[in-house]
């Protein structure tokens, strides 16, 4: 054998581990699901060949229109005050003066770590309309008690709240990060220039965490774009279909329906969606994103 | 004299594969303190049948789960040979011709035959499509009206006469609803069973007998939806999601509920007030749904494994067996013997409120909708129903006229 087919062959033999999961668990599937979303399949009769019947009845279905609506109203409050939050929590914890940072940080990175089905149960406690904390705590100002979860005006703000509470410690962390690598010297030029807090903050800190507010920005955006758990356990895309979100309405296709064919598109869809997303944003802030 | 041994050995083993008892995978559906009690019955088949039959339980999920195992193992071609399947998940199985048709071991079986009339005919007749019997009952129940009997008296009302109608249940509670804004008379939420009995019982229907055609803007579905609607706008009515059901129900603020007579354990030992349990209430007709599970056998799997399932079938359903599984979970026992037994009619004597499911079952006990396309059906109706119930200026007509356009379009695509 020859010396560069050797390293060659060597090189394919590390990579085979992960090449055959990733095959196996990723790129197979993705193929799989492309290919049943042009059948009509309920895993016990024969696979039916529909062509594009699936899209079509997809695409003037009210159902997947209006979960396709609650999922970007979802992910349009949900990424941005979670990243404000985050951002906000990581410049407090980053304070040079302020004692039992660990503890703060600890405090605040809780909820990532926490199962989300476990988490969602008490938050189902919490939002309850008569017993609920949420509304005894609100009764002390005086508001009258809200029916979070059974009021389709307010179901979503509840999920809103549980999902921005989930993420913003892993937010805050990835700013502390970002935070950490911004070079002192910086600073101290501008103190020698005289500069207010708030200006150092606009013209250092925020440019230079650029390149953290885009990977945040991107990871946040996914995860709020497939939120699930929370809806699965809690309100179960009810009351009157308000928190029905699209990977919901997928999963309910796919495993109460048994319709997969018809759910394969939907996936088909949404992974389209989250490509051209992504793309969109790197191209957006390619010209806003400064690198220390 | 090696190859002698060699020739005993492979004999033997030949002999030990012939002998080998027979499998049989039995996936059920429910934990807590049910799968013991399955388990043990289990553990006795197998010992009676030691050396014959392994009956191997494997708990497969919850109802959803169960059917979801169920046709990924379908396609993997690994299906269990009998499976505890929710009364409503069926459907697609039927249509898919997966379920074995029971009447063939029965025929065969001249001593059971003469037993079956001996199970509660209604449970029979749940499980019995196009002429032929497919499963029998597990887990039974039917849903009664429980009540807290001491709101019933502070509200000057007698416990002792609930409510039959639903009016009635209204004018309990407004009655009830006087004893302060916090007060309510009955609680609605969203369980399938439940709105599948408000339909029946004003008159209406949610599918046909046939399974072609969405009746869920009949009158009598409308009807009741107006009225549960009217109570609710009223305030002598409450809504709750599911996950908050018991901390209503248990609250003591709340007069009425309608429940699984299954509940009726964990109510008692919950509820910190004197708790009644009668028959659901009805307007037009009296209709109760047959609610829980029935365990189903598959039809593609060899022969002699299926005469082993069908001996565990006939086991678990027996008469000492269904007593000892309705007396250790409180489901219903599905035999009339087991009904009759002394241990039984002991208990009814000590309370009588776990009598009334079975008093119901003999008088207005039906199927419920089973047809393939169901559960996306019941979805339509649920959000429908969560419209009703949280907005109270919907119109009930209209929005019935939605759901049913939409159901009847999910039905003509199957």
């Amino acid at each position: 054998m020859r010396r560069k087919t050797r390293e060659a062959l060597t090189g394919w033999v590390f990579v085979s581990p992960a090449l055959v999961t990733q095959i196996l668990f990723i790129y197979f599937p993705l193929g799989w699901s492309f290919f049943v979303s042009f059948f009509r399949w309920n895993l016990i009769r024969p696979m039916r060949f529909i062509g594009f019947d699936n899209y079509t009845s997809m695409f003037t279905s009210s159902d997947f229109w209006s979960s396709m609506s609650v999922t970007f109203i979802y992910v349009a409050v949900t990424v941005p005050v979670s990243i404000l939050i985050g951002l906000l929590l990581a410049l407090l914890v980053n304070l040079p003066w302020l004692k039992g940072k660990g503890v703060f940080r600890t405090f605040f990175y809780i909820p990532v770590i926490t199962s989300m089905a476990a988490a969602a149960v008490i938050w189902a406690w919490i939002f309850e309309g008569n017993v609920g904390l949420l509304n005894y705590f609100l009764s002390w100002f005086g508001a009258k008690s809200i029916n979070w979860l059974s009021d389709p005006d307010y179901a979503l703000i509840a999920l809103m709240i549980i999902g921005i509470w989930k993420r913003i410690g892993y937010n805050m962390v990835l700013f502390l990060a970002g935070l950490q690598v911004i070079p002192r010297t910086y600073y101290e030029a501008a103190d020698i220039d005289g500069a207010s807090t708030f200006s150092k903050f606009t013209s250092i800190t925020w440019p230079l965490l650029s390149p953290t507010t885009l990977f945040v920005t991107v990871m946040q955006f996914i995860a709020s774009f497939r939120v699930f758990v929370s809806v699965s356990v809690i309100t179960r895309g009810g009351p009157a279909n308000s928190t029905r979100v699209i990977t919901f309405y997928l999963y309910e296709n796919a495993f109460a329906y048994l319709k997969f064919g018809y759910a394969a598109a939907i996936s088909v869809v949404m992974f389209l969606m989250m490509v051209v997303f992504t793309l969109i944003q790197f191209r957006f802030s390619k010209r806003r994103v400064h690198y220390a | 004299m090696k190859k002698v041994w060699i020739t005993v050995t492979l004999l033997i083993c030949a002999m030990m594969l012939f002998a080998a008892p027979v499998k049989v995978v039995v996936w059920y559906a429910q934990t807590g303190i049910y799968s013991p009690t399955l388990l043990e019955l289990i553990d006795e088949f197998n010992k009676l049948n030691e050396g014959k039959i392994v009956v191997e339980g494997v708990y497969s999920g919850s109802y959803e789960d169960t059917m979801q195992k169920l046709v990924a193992s379908m396609v993997a071609g690994n299906l269990p040979h009998i499976a505890q399947i929710e009364q409503s998940r069926i459907g697609q199985f039927l249509d898919g011709d997966a379920f074995q048709n029971l009447d063939e071991f029965i025929n065969k079986d001249p001593e059971f035959k003469a037993t079956l009339s001996d199970f509660f005919p209604r449970f029979l007749a749940a499980n019995t499509f196009y002429g032929k019997l497919y499963g029998f009952p597990l887990n039974t129940s039917t849903p009664l009206l429980y009540i807290n009997r001491d709101v019933f008296r502070a509200a000057g009302l007698d416990p002792n006469k609930p409510p039959r109608t639903w009016e009635e249940v209204y004018e309990a509670a407004k009655a009830v609803k006087k004893l302060g804004p916090d007060y309510y008379g009955y609680r609605l939420g969203d369980d399938d069973w439940i709105l599948e009995s408000y339909a029946w019982q004003f008159g209406g229907d949610i599918v046909s007998e046939d399974g072609m055609k969405v009746l869920l803007d009949s009158p009598g579905t409308i009807d009741a939806w107006k009225f549960f609607q009217k109570g609710l706008r009223e305030g002598v009515f409450v809504y709750t999601i599911p996950e908050q059901g018991n901390a209503m129900d248990l609250s003591g603020k709340v007069a009425m509920v309608c429940r699984s007579t299954g509940s009726l354990a964990y109510m008692i030992q919950n509820a910190k007030f004197d708790l009644g349990a009668t028959f659901m209430p009805y307007q037009v007709k009296k209709a109760t749904p047959i609610g829980g599970a029935n365990i189903y056998m598959f039809k593609n799997k060899p022969q002699n494994e299926k005469q082993a399932a069908w001996e565990f079938m006939k086991f678990v359903t027996a008469t000492p067996n269904t007593k000892k599984w309705s007396l250790a979970t409180g489901y219903m026992a599905s035999r009339v013997s087991a009904y009759e037994s002394p241990e039984i009619q002991e208990l009814f004597k000590k309370d009588p409120r776990a009598e009334v499911t079975y008093l119901q079952l003999k008088e207005s006990a039906v199927r419920r909708p089973y047809i393939g396309p169901y559960r996306e059906i019941f979805n339509i109706m649920l959000s429908s129903w969560q419209t009703i119930m949280t907005d109270m200026n919907a119109n009930v007509e209209n929005v019935l006229k939605t759901a049913t356009e939409k159901a009847q379009k999910v039905l003509d695509e199957y």
